[in-house]
């Protein structure tokens, strides 16, 4: 393999990484808000934006914030909803669009400082940030965004780890698990269809009976992390795994995955990175790349199968997303020889050609009909106001109608008094109820007022009724009908 | 190569003559004098193959001058000229005595450049006599003794006030002091919560600070150290013995005469030239063991042994600046007694020195620990002094912070070392203090990859005692190089100020605090109580448990990356038991602040030869053909 001869970084006109940013950000951001790229209704943006709306509103208590999962998306998101006053999706778009953007330009003087020509690093980036997984990484969210930069810095510790051992790769591939596992439950299925891979990215030098301890410091951010963010749960929300809840619904309600579908998993995610495979065979002569290529292609399958049995992806090119990560990190060790850089841009192309085709079998759960059914209930209430809902239940409704205001949800007074009482308070107009439903049991509402959806109460008429919601409202004074 | 001198090649064939060397071992030392670009008898001297006494006399055979023994016939005082007496050790040369009205000059170094030397000082009219290169320092240090010690303890306070810590509180700092208190006791008489909550966010935002800059420190400090190693392990291939300059080395030493032969040992295995080794063994004159111990193993003539008159404060310091008035060496490094540094650290540190910039004044080594295996304690002390020296060091260096120096492996340009008076005898951290005072006065510090192995200690109480007046010492720098704040800013920049006050007061401070928060959130475990909602506001709240949680959790990881620099990875889990490593140093931080009000100059004593590898390091060390090799 050819070396590299890395641009010396004065050489590189600096204001093409950031004008690549702000382009791909705006360009992604417009196209978002367009709703070219739509969000999936099970995706986690929609759940996102819900929360973030909440959050800006003081309706989902600072604890609750703290506490949820995935914090690492919630937090910026809710920040940014409050400073901005977007809409909830118009702020997870943003934010979407800026991670984008940042990545796009990180990418791009990545690729230029390690020697590849400008032409081909541009042509590069292209392919990756206009690859069907990447934009819909975009759509899904900011979680599946920070998931695949994640996995790029992931692949690019992979890369570095086993040449030169130094600290801070190992420093790099730790704070990438820990990024992965707390972006979001893709991101955690990630992280663990990497960890049966670490061996063959460990420096050469060090002994196989050396591997617990090198476990033990590659895993401990991410492990120590999760132990403290289960005490965060415990004491704000009296239950240490209380942010276990989301994720283990949807494998709950997954089908589960078939042979077939784990074999087409299989397929589509080799057949998106066809540049690790390329990489493997290219470094015949450098061992280091070698198996950090066969580590990440490995990860990738792992990672595949797993999304496709467990339902914790909402879709399908939602599967593929952190690989568009990957196949950036191997871009950025290919070969900088102008020929063999043409045959690394084609197989970058053919990789994402084949993520436009390829699909995995996530299982598409009952999860997502949840999700659907509570976006339109949400764009039902778009013009209702004091409307009582357990809105950080189902923070999708608030995603849908676009705003929290007007909501009274757990906090509220008349929402705390409604639940203690039995008996929806005066203040309150129209009530949402979800239908008596193990997959629902999390409702406050359907939970303290057991006969509500079924009957409502008198005094209220029912004005909603699709896929297991009912909205039930306050007849006006002196309508006396039932 | 340098070819042999004619002086040297006589003298070579008459000490064969004479019997006290033989053929073999000429043959050998001339081709080491010509590679070493030294003298003849200064490598047979180094070799042991020829005593100081021997050589003395016969060279005064030889060119018929007398030899004098200035034990029996001392020089007379009022010819010798104290501010002269850096001079006189250096060139091994100073007047004796007044003869039938011409002046005798006695020389260790006979040959045309003490002729000389002792023609631009003295005239034409001189004599000559031959004595040893002991005679003089001893004559040296009996005369101008006092007047050394009296300097080496004040020097540094009479002519740079501001930087000496003799005075532990100015008056400035007691005022400023009283200011804050009384700012804070009328705020929590008038709005106590909210001057509780006052504290406590800037208690939350040091922390945080302090989280934060060492992961940066060892992100930035683990970066490029493998390309700046491998520059330096180059040139060190390329170096030319005859080009190395005379290197002198310090060890003070208190009461351990039980580490001597380790120290011996270690310091012959150096890959330098021993005939330009200036070795000082600098022992308290009243430390009568470790003077008779040192003289018991008959040293070779490239070591001195400094003895220290005795005056107060009785500190290492001071025993360094008074044996810095007989060092020779254009370059100067302190080591312990116990430490055995590499073998090729000198020549890294010369080529370090001759690739940094012209004001890098200093060159810090690492320091680790032999016995790292032994317990509990020497295993997470190692892992803080990996830490510590492979990758927080190296990050204050590459982010222009200064350094505060390590006890030992500090290596000098001596003439900068005496510009700024040396070391502070009043600071119990007198190395961590110079390198801040580096900085300050413009000159840099540089960080290598070369490791002096020492003694970790082995037991706790004794680690307390010497992690106490590290702290002492910290509270002392930081008090000291506070005072003038603006000058400080000025002379080492925004980012040296915050990484001073972080690196050194953080250190400080942090173990004086963590018993207090500890007890507040044990408390609050247990309780439940609502005693402390008042002054943990809800984003206070989220800050401190985020401190709680992720910060120490970083300061885990960062003790359990240490070690893979040297893949010492056995280590690793011993990394997640650092919490009562931690309650440790919160002890030894109570008893330093307390020892800095009560007892500020009072030099805690760290045991040396307690860990069971030193007795057997000792008794290697011992064994002759080991001593000899």
């Amino acid at each position: 393999m050819t070396g590299r001869s890395p641009i010396p970084l004065r050489q590189i006109p600096t204001v093409l990484p950031p004008a690549a940013a702000a382009i791909v950000c705006l360009l992604g951001f417009a196209l978002l808000e367009a709703g070219m790229a739509p969000s999936p209704p099970g995706g986690s943006q929609a759940l996102l934006a819900g929360q973030a709306l909440l959050g800006a509103a003081d309706k989902l208590g600072a604890g609750q914030i703290v506490a949820a999962y995935p914090p690492l998306a919630l937090l910026p998101l809710v920040l940014l909803q409050k400073l901005t006053g977007l809409s909830g999706t118009g702020a997870a778009s943003l934010l979407s669009a800026g991670l984008a953007g940042c990545l796009s330009g990180t990418w791009l003087r990545a690729l230029l400082l390690a020697g590849m020509r400008p032409a081909a690093s541009l042509a590069v980036v292209l392919l990756l940030v206009l690859s069907p997984p990447f934009l819909q990484a975009q759509a899904e969210g900011p979680e599946a965004m920070i998931a695949l930069a994640a996995a790029w810095l992931l692949a690019l510790s992979a890369f570095s780890m086993r040449g030169r051992g130094g600290v801070n790769d190992l420093m790099l591939c730790s704070a990438s698990l820990l990024v992965l596992v707390f972006a979001g439950p893709a991101g955690a299925l990630l992280a663990l269809a990497a960890l049966p891979f670490l061996p063959l990215v460990m420096p050469a030098d060090i002994e196989a009976r050396s591997w617990p301890g090198i476990y033990l410091m590659i895993l401990f951010p991410a492990l120590f992390a999760l132990l403290g963010f289960a005490l965060v749960n415990w004491l704000m929300l009296g239950d240490a795994l209380a942010f276990l809840a989301g994720p283990a619904e949807a494998v709950h309600a997954s089908a589960g995955g078939s042979w077939p579908q784990a074999a087409a998993a299989i397929v589509a995610a080799v057949a998106t990175a066809p540049i690790l495979l390329g990489l493997f065979i290219l470094a015949r002569d450098r061992r280091p790349i070698q198996a950090a290529a066969v580590a990440l292609l490995g990860t990738a399958i792992v990672f595949a199968l797993l999304a496709a049995g467990s339902g914790l992806v909402s879709s399908p090119a939602g599967a593929l997303a952190p690989l568009v990560g990957l196949a950036a990190a191997a871009a950025m060790r290919w070969p900088a020889q102008q020929q063999r850089e043409a045959r690394g841009v084609l197989l970058l192309a053919l990789g994402f050609m084949a993520a436009a085709f390829g699909t995995v079998p996530a299982s598409r759960t009952g999860s997502d009909e949840h999700a659907e059914a509570e976006a339109r209930l949400g764009r039902f209430l778009a013009g209702h106001s004091r409307v009582l809902v357990d809105a950080a239940a189902h923070p999708r409704i608030v995603a849908g109608r676009g705003s929290a205001d007007g909501l009274i949800t757990a906090g509220d007074t008349a929402f705390e008094l409604s639940m203690l009482r039995r008996r929806i308070e005066a203040s309150a107009r129209s009530v949402a109820v979800a239908a008596p439903d193990a997959s629902r049991d999390a409702d406050d509402v359907g939970r303290n007022l057991p006969g509500f959806y079924a009957e409502g109460a008198p005094g209220f008429h029912l004005i909603y009724d699709r896929d297991g919601w009912r909205v039930w409202s306050r007849r006006p004074h002196g309508d006396k009908s039932t | 190569m340098g070819a042999l001198s004619y002086s040297d090649i006589c003298t070579g064939d008459h000490l064969v003559e004479s019997g006290l060397i033989t053929l073999a071992q000429l043959d050998e030392a001339s081709s080491l004098a010509e590679r070493w670009g030294t003298s003849l008898p200064d490598v047979l001297m180094s070799r042991r193959w020829l005593r100081a006494d021997d050589y003395y006399r016969v060279l005064a055979a030889r060119f018929d001058i007398d030899f004098v023994d200035l034990q029996a016939d001392p020089p007379d005082g009022a010819l010798l000229h104290e501010a002269e007496a850096e001079r006189y050790a250096r060139e091994l040369t100073m007047p004796w005595k007044l003869r039938n009205g011409r002046l005798v000059v006695a020389t260790a170094r006979p040959g045309p450049e003490a002729v000389l030397y002792a023609r631009q000082g003295w005239g034409r009219d001189i004599d000559l006599v031959l004595t040893s290169k002991f005679d003089i320092l001893w004559s040296l240090q009996r005369i101008f003794g006092n007047d050394h010690s009296r300097r080496a303890v004040h020097e540094l306070a009479e002519l740079d006030p501001e930087m000496s810590a003799q005075t532990v509180f100015t008056r400035s700092q007691l005022i400023a002091a009283w200011l804050i208190l009384t700012a804070l006791t009328a705020g929590l008489c008038i709005a106590p919560v909210a001057t509780l909550i006052a504290i406590n966010l800037a208690m939350g935002v040091f922390y945080l600070g302090n989280f934060l800059f060492k992961g940066l420190l060892v992100w930035v400090g683990a970066r490029h150290q493998r390309q700046s190693a491998l520059a330096i392990d180059t040139e060190v291939r390329l170096l030319r013995d005859e080009d190395l300059p005379v290197f002198t080395i310090l060890v003070p030493m208190f009461r351990e005469p039980e580490v001597l032969p380790i120290l011996t040992g270690a310091l012959r295995k150096l890959d330098y030239p021993q005939a330009k080794l200036d070795i000082k063994i600098v022992l308290e004159e009243g430390d009568h063991e470790t003077i008779e111990a040192a003289k018991a193993l008959g040293l070779e003539g490239i070591f001195d042994i400094i003895r220290v008159p005795v005056s107060q404060p009785q500190t290492k310091p001071k025993a360094c600046n008074y044996a810095l008035r007989y060092a020779r060496g254009d370059y100067l490094v302190i080591y312990d007694a116990e430490d055995k540094p590499e073998p090729d650290q000198l020549k890294k540190v010369v080529v370090a020195f001759r690739q940094a910039p012209e004001n890098t004044a200093c060159i810090q080594c690492r320091l680790n620990y032999y016995n790292a295996e032994e317990n509990w304690l020497t295993r997470l002390f190692t892992l803080d002094y990996s830490l510590w020296f492979d990758l927080m060091l190296p990050g204050l260096e590459r982010l222009r912070i200064p350094i505060p120096l390590g006890g030992t492996s500090n290596h000098f340009k001596t003439h900068v070392l005496r510009e700024l008076r040396a070391w502070d005898p009043f600071n119990v951290t007198e190395d961590a203090d110079l390198g801040i005072r580096m900085t300050q006065k413009g000159y840099r510090v540089g960080v290598i990859d070369a490791t002096t192995f020492e003694e970790a200690n082995v037991s706790q109480r004794n680690w307390i005692r010497q992690r106490s007046r590290w702290i002492k010492g910290y509270m002392q720098t930081f008090l000291v190089h506070t005072r003038r704040p603006i000058h400080l800013l000025r002379t080492i920049g925004p980012l040296g100020t915050l990484g001073f006050v972080f690196f050194i007061g953080g250190t400080m401070l942090s173990g004086l605090l963590n018993p207090i928060f500890w007890a507040t959130f044990a408390a609050w475990g247990l309780t439940r109580t609502g005693l402390f909602e008042a002054v943990f506001p809800p984003p206070l709240l989220y800050l401190s448990l985020f401190n709680l949680v992720l910060g120490n959790g970083l300061l885990v990881y960062l003790m359990m990356l240490a070690p893979f620099r040297r893949r010492w990875l056995a280590l690793v889990p011993y990394s997640l038991t650092v919490m009562w490593y931690w309650v440790l140093m919160s002890v030894a931080a109570w008893k330093g602040f307390w020892q800095l009000i009560t007892k500020p100059f009072y030099w805690e004593k760290t045991q040396h030869g307690l860990s069971k590898f030193t007795a057997r390091e000792v008794a290697q060390a011992m064994q002759p053909d080991t001593a000899a090799a």
